[in-house]
């Protein structure tokens, strides 16, 4: 499931969320307890005046005074009609338009005129009709400032609330933001990099303490791992020794069985294939001891390259292969001459090996913003994209038949070497008709 | 011509031993440091082969005290390391030669050889083989009167050739000796470096000195 948000943003947008929906209804409670608490106000009111003006009525002390404003009471409307439209008195606030409609029904009712909205208690005493209303100006002008209020308040807290949660998160998320970073420079670097340590006892601070348990782990197992192919490698090369020695006495001695003979040539060839992984796994122990770089010095690069057009040229006969070179002079890189040798010898057999017959290979060496460039390019098969990083891993095989042997450990080799000199190597490019790999280390002045 | 063998490992001493003894030199045995600097010091020896891990004394320490001593006998030194920094310290500590395993006795018999015969004055400017001859220090090459042009990598191949003469050399050898680097078995750079080096000392003279030995590899050889 992907989200398009992150969850700093989704925690502030649902906080948001929750107090806006709860602030929602509890604002439309607020205003409807409101409305019908003061309607009851004003009909116990209307019926209190209702009253007085029944008993006035009654008694027949009803005079004119009875309808005459009342300054303290502006908001009541007192009217009483007669059956046959006799109006026995009105106060002036009070529309007849009310008035009229709040004879139409008995009891209450909200009636309006232009101006004005009444709330309205009609009642019949024999042969009068008493109206009463109340104007409902200063009802509306309350139940419509807490409207405004409301409407204010819920986008504003709401917003106010997504703030601060997008703060609270965004500190309580820090911890885990800064190891992710520490975990993506892990490994880049070093295994031996931790997790900023949280001391607090929250999710966070177990989190990256059982993530660091973790580091400490893989770091053990990728220490001895590494080890393990250096120490298993030196372990080797006595019985190797031993097994070299005497394959070699047997096959001195001349009149040999032909069976024995070709025995012990099948042997020495394999025993000369492990003495090369062991050779090459041994300089990738010390790749990875970080020790191969101690002794760099400056290396003419371009000398150490001509010198060997003559190997170039040995290891492409057997494919009738056209070789075409351009190598630009004095190109000096800080590095050491054993390894650089190794590096180009590797990618120049690579380049034969997996090539066609009458086939060609190209290389070049210029300098380009500070690097020295070596590209070298072969019509050899096509390397799949998806295998374009895995060339370099150790004992990969393009080819699962093995068709053409190899090791797999030559590319791992020169990248390792690449990198302890300060430089990158990458598959450029490949196609059906042409793979280019490039190496690129960093120039230095001459010696 | 007398060396010392200072080697805990029973067989890869004998072996060493055998490839010694096969030149027609003498060889003593020794299985732990501080014996080995016993004899070295009490006897006379014209090498040292040296192990560096040895049960007691182990050989840097041996070889230190050897030359605190100052005893001038040459001494390879064998490691199972192929350390760089520890060949370094070798040399430094005066070591003449070092040898990582897993080594070819071969090798191991030419180096010293090469000692043995700087120490006794014999100058190595020259290695000849028949009416071949082969000048270290002005890099020429020439058969019978006729100077012959070789590439740099049919010189160090003629060189290595005229080291072991009439040792069979398997392309493996050849390979890492020459070039320092061991080629692919489905490259036959060995074979087209070596047919290339006969062309030019083989062609036109008699007798022909290359031999190819059928399977194994090549040998410099009257036929």
């Amino acid at each position: 499931m992907k989200y398009p948000l992150t969850l700093r943003g989704r925690i502030a947008l649902s906080a948001a969320a929750v107090t806006a929906l709860a602030l929602i209804i509890l604002a439309a409670g607020t205003w409807i307890y409101v409305y019908l608490e003061d309607l009851e106000a004003i009909d116990e009111h209307l019926v209190g005046e209702t009253h007085e003006l029944r008993a006035d009525l009654a008694e027949g002390d009803m005079d004119e005074d009875e309808f005459s404003e009342d300054p303290f009471e502006l908001r009541l409307g007192l009217a009483a009609i007669k059956g046959d439209g006799t109006v026995l008195g009105i106060t002036p606030n009070f529309s007849t338009a009310v008035v009229d409609q709040g004879t139409t029904n008995l009891g209450f009712s909200i009636q309006a005129d232009v101006d004005s909205r009444w709330r309205i208690y009609s009642t019949r005493q024999d042969d009068v009709l008493i109206v009463i209303g109340h104007n409902l100006e200063e009802f509306d002008d309350v139940l419509s400032d807490l409207a405004s209020i409301q409407i204010l308040l819920v986008p504003f807290v709401s917003l106010l609330t997504a703030w601060i949660s997008w703060l609270v998160a965004g500190r309580s998320l820090a911890p885990i933001r800064k190891a992710a970073a520490a975990a993506a420079s892990i490994g880049v670097t070093d295994l031996t990099a931790r997790l900023p340590t949280v001391l607090s006892d929250d999710e966070i601070g177990q989190f990256t303490h059982v993530l660091n348990g973790m580091l400490d782990r893989i770091e053990k197992n990728y220490l001895q791992a590494k080890r393990f192919a250096g120490d298993a490698s030196h372990e080797l090369s006595t019985p190797l020794t031993i097994i070299k020695g005497e394959l070699e006495k047997l096959v001195a001695k001349n009149n040999l069985p032909e069976l024995a003979e070709q025995g012990i040539i099948s042997a020495q060839q394999e025993v000369d294939r492990m003495h090369q992984i062991i050779d090459q796994l041994l300089l990738l122990a010390r790749f990875d001891a970080g020790k191969a770089s101690a002794d760099y010095a400056p290396i003419n690069l371009s000398s150490l390259l001509r010198e060997m057009t003559e190997d170039v040229d040995l290891l492409s006969e057997k494919y009738a292969l056209t070789v075409t070179h351009e190598v630009a002079s004095d190109i000096w890189v800080q590095g050491d001459s054993g390894q650089l040798y190794r590096l180009l010898l590797n990618l120049f057999t690579n380049a034969t090996k997996y090539n066609r017959p009458q086939g060609s290979i190209g290389y070049h060496l210029r300098r380009e913003n500070g690097h020295a460039q070596f590209l070298i390019s072969n019509s050899g098969p096509e390397i799949l994209e998806a295998d374009a990083e895995r060339v370099f891993e150790r004992f990969f095989q393009a080819d699962e038949s093995h068709a053409t042997r190899g090791n797999g450990l030559g590319l791992s080799l020169c990248r390792e070497i690449a990198h302890a000199h300060g430089g990158t190597i990458r598959l450029v490019s490949s196609t059906e008709k042409a793979t280019d790999f490039l190496v690129e280390l960093p120039v230095v002045s001459a010696a | 011509v007398r060396i010392l063998v200072i080697e805990d490992e029973r067989k890869v001493a004998s072996l060493i031993a055998a490839g010694l003894t096969e030149q027609g030199w003498a060889v003593e045995i020794c299985g732990n440091g501080d014996d080995g600097l016993r004899l070295a010091t009490a006897e006379n020896f014209d090498a040292l082969v040296l192990d560096i891990m040895l049960p007691g004394r182990d050989g840097l320490s041996l070889l230190r005290k050897l030359r605190s001593e100052h005893s001038p006998v040459p001494v390879i030194l064998l490691s199972a390391r192929g350390d760089v920094n520890e060949r370094v310290e070798g040399l430094e500590i005066g070591a003449d030669d070092y040898l990582a395993k897993p080594f070819s006795v071969i090798e191991l018999v030419a180096r010293i050889r090469a000692i043995v015969r700087r120490r006794t004055g014999d100058s190595l400017t020259v290695l000849t083989f028949a009416d071949l001859s082969l000048n270290l220090h002005q890099r020429t090459v020439t058969r019978g009167e006729k100077l012959i042009e070789l590439t740099s990598r049919e010189f160090a191949l003629l060189e290595t050739f005229l080291s072991s003469p009439g040792r069979v050399l398997s392309r493996t050898f050849l390979s890492q000796k020459v070039w320092g680097y061991q080629f692919d078995p489905e490259t036959n750079v060995i074979d087209v470096a070596v047919r290339r080096l006969r062309g030019k000392i083989d062609e036109g003279f008699s007798p022909k000195l290359i031999q190819t030995v059928r399977g194994v590899g090549y040998s410099i050889a009257s036929e």
